[in-house]
């Protein structure tokens, strides 16, 4: 990543947080409803990762690793490191921006966890060599220029014989589709913005503009050059967007459609890639 | 298509004192209401019932949101600072002057109300044809203001304008791109305006369902079928 490129992106982000609008965290009370309403949103847009015994159960498997060193890279408002830190991890995680970093900070001691929140690049991670049993990133490392470098480093971070979880943009999707076909064709903006930028412009929402970085994967990148030094590699489409997107994709018929049948264009179709791997032992 | 914001595939034609054309008879010229809950299938329903003309002003209401959640238009006074920027861009030397057309008097005072204080001219629809045979004539060009990316409801006066065969024309769009509108373009722009209003390619993706579900049904099936088997090998193997 060029310095120009991290200062955009760092700025945008700074900028535009991922925190629905919600500004002041002066008192503990309004903090606190701050916190719940938000991850009350990210729960519900990812509810088919929920079980009853806890949140994104369905991805993290919290009970190995109950008391090793676990990494978030990218940990914006902190809900992924909350449940971690509350099922035992020695939970770690770092953010570009200083204002995720307060934000999760603030959040951890209103919860009373333990948990070290820092400033990080996540092409520079602030650890040494093998620091981590378990390392994840949700939605994170397509936004910057070099995802490659950032997984060397997360490699590098995490111990001979721990595990990734990492959450990217999937290219091949119904949203990547129907948004080309829309902003894309329909309105032209294909016409005007090379796929870099198209992809930075709509990804994150089709109302924002300036976001310099988003860059969608799809699965036989992820697997044959993205992760190509781990083990084990294992890829899923979530499409846990889909109860939004498909009234939206199929309007007249969208609303209709069975779980049954949503789930099957999640298997194929979903908008998030979840890719797990394994770092060999030496 | 002549491009010339963000990116530029031509040169941009020369105007030092251009007229900025904004028109009060965009669907978009209202502030756009926050759209909040419901979904575009509920806006195509509205979209259904005001063809259907049960009750046209609630249906026309949906419609109407239906359209702003498709088109994401900006409110006017962010569309003209858009403008802006890029005709300061494009255009570094242009001094431009600013006019806002429309049917409606109480519209177009809506419009220039939402408008930052620099001067702007209005002129009555009825007053247009010769206004742009006349006055338009004193500047060496056009900039049409979209709200949002098709200026759905500029037809008309984008025909009045390319009749002005020696003025150039150019359009800013509501995400900021700028291109010259040519006969060729605004053809385009007419199927894409129909295509947006009729919501085509809703429809098309709704009759694509019916297409795309039984091969990923299919798909399924086999990635099953090939999964039981090799599992039945090793229990075999076992």
């Amino acid at each position: 990543m060029t310095t120009d490129a991290t200062v955009a992106v760092k700025e945008w982000w700074t900028a535009n947080p991922m925190d629905y609008g919600a500004d002041v965290l002066e008192s503990d009370e309004r903090a606190r409803a701050f916190f719940e309403d938000v991850d009350e949103r990210f729960y519900r847009m990812n509810h088919p990762l929920h079980t009853d015994e806890g949140k994104f159960d369905r991805l993290f498997p919290y009970d190995r690793y109950e008391g090793l060193p676990v990494l978030e890279v990218g940990c914006g408002l902190g809900t992924m490191a909350m449940n971690w830190a509350r099922q035992g991890a020695n939970l770690h995680a770092v953010d570009l921006t200083p204002q995720a970093v307060a934000l999760s900070t603030r959040r951890f001691q209103l919860h009373g966890l333990p948990g070290q929140i820092s400033c990080g690049d996540a092409r520079r991670l602030p650890f040494g060599d093998d620091s981590f049993d378990y390392v994840y990133s949700w939605g994170v490392l397509h936004h910057g220029p070099e995802i490659q470098q950032s997984l060397d480093e997360i490699y590098r971070v995490l111990r001979p014989g721990g595990e990734i979880g990492v959450m990217l943009y999937n290219r091949r999707s119904l949203r990547q589709l129907y948004i080309t076909l829309l902003e894309g064709i329909l309105h032209c903006e294909r016409k005007f913005l090379t796929p870099l930028e198209f992809n930075s412009r709509y990804a994150d929402g089709a109302t924002e503009e300036g976001n310099p970085y988003t860059w969608p994967v799809t699965v036989p990148e992820c697997k044959n050059k993205l992760f190509r030094r781990f083990e084990h590699i294992r890829t899923r489409l979530l499409g846990t967007e889909l109860d939004d997107n498909f009234p939206v994709v199929f309007p007249m018929i969208g609303s209709l459609a069975p779980r049954a049948i949503k789930k099957l264009y999640a298997r194929y179709l979903g908008w998030s890639i979840w890719i797990t791997a394994r770092k060999g032992v030496k | 298509m002549k491009i010339f914001a963000p990116s530029r595939n031509a040169a941009p034609p020369i105007m030092e004192k251009p007229l900025v054309v904004m028109y009060a008879d965009s669907p978009f010229a209202r502030p756009p209401e926050p759209l909040q809950g419901g979904s575009s299938a509920s806006y195509v329903r509205g979209m259904l019932g005001r063809i259907a003309r049960g009750k046209p002003s609630a249906a026309g209401g949906l419609y109407h949101r239906m359209l702003q959640y498709l088109a994401h238009p900006k409110p006017y006074r962010e569309a003209m600072a858009t403008a802006d920027g890029v005709l300061a861009q494009v255009l570094p030397d242009a001094r431009a002057e600013y006019v806002v057309v429309g049917k409606d008097e109480t519209r177009i005072a809506q419009l220039i109300g939402q408008l930052p204080s620099t001067s702007v001219r209005s002129v009555a629809w009825r007053d247009w044809g010769a206004f742009a045979a006349g006055p338009a004539r004193d500047h060496d060009g056009v900039v049409l203001v979209y709200p949002d990316p098709l200026g759905l409801g500029f037809s008309r006066l984008e025909r009045t304008l390319l009749k002005l065969k020696s003025t150039p024309v150019v359009v800013v769009n509501g995400r900021g791109r700028s291109f010259l509108l040519e006969r060729g373009v605004h053809r385009q722009m007419l199927f894409r305006r129909a295509m947006e209003r009729t919501y085509a390619l809703g429809f098309v993706l709704d009759l694509s369902f019916f297409f795309v579900t039984p091969v990923l049904a299919t798909l399924f099936g086999l990635r099953k079928a090939r999964a039981l088997v090799v599992q039945s090998g090793h229990s075999r193997d076992d």
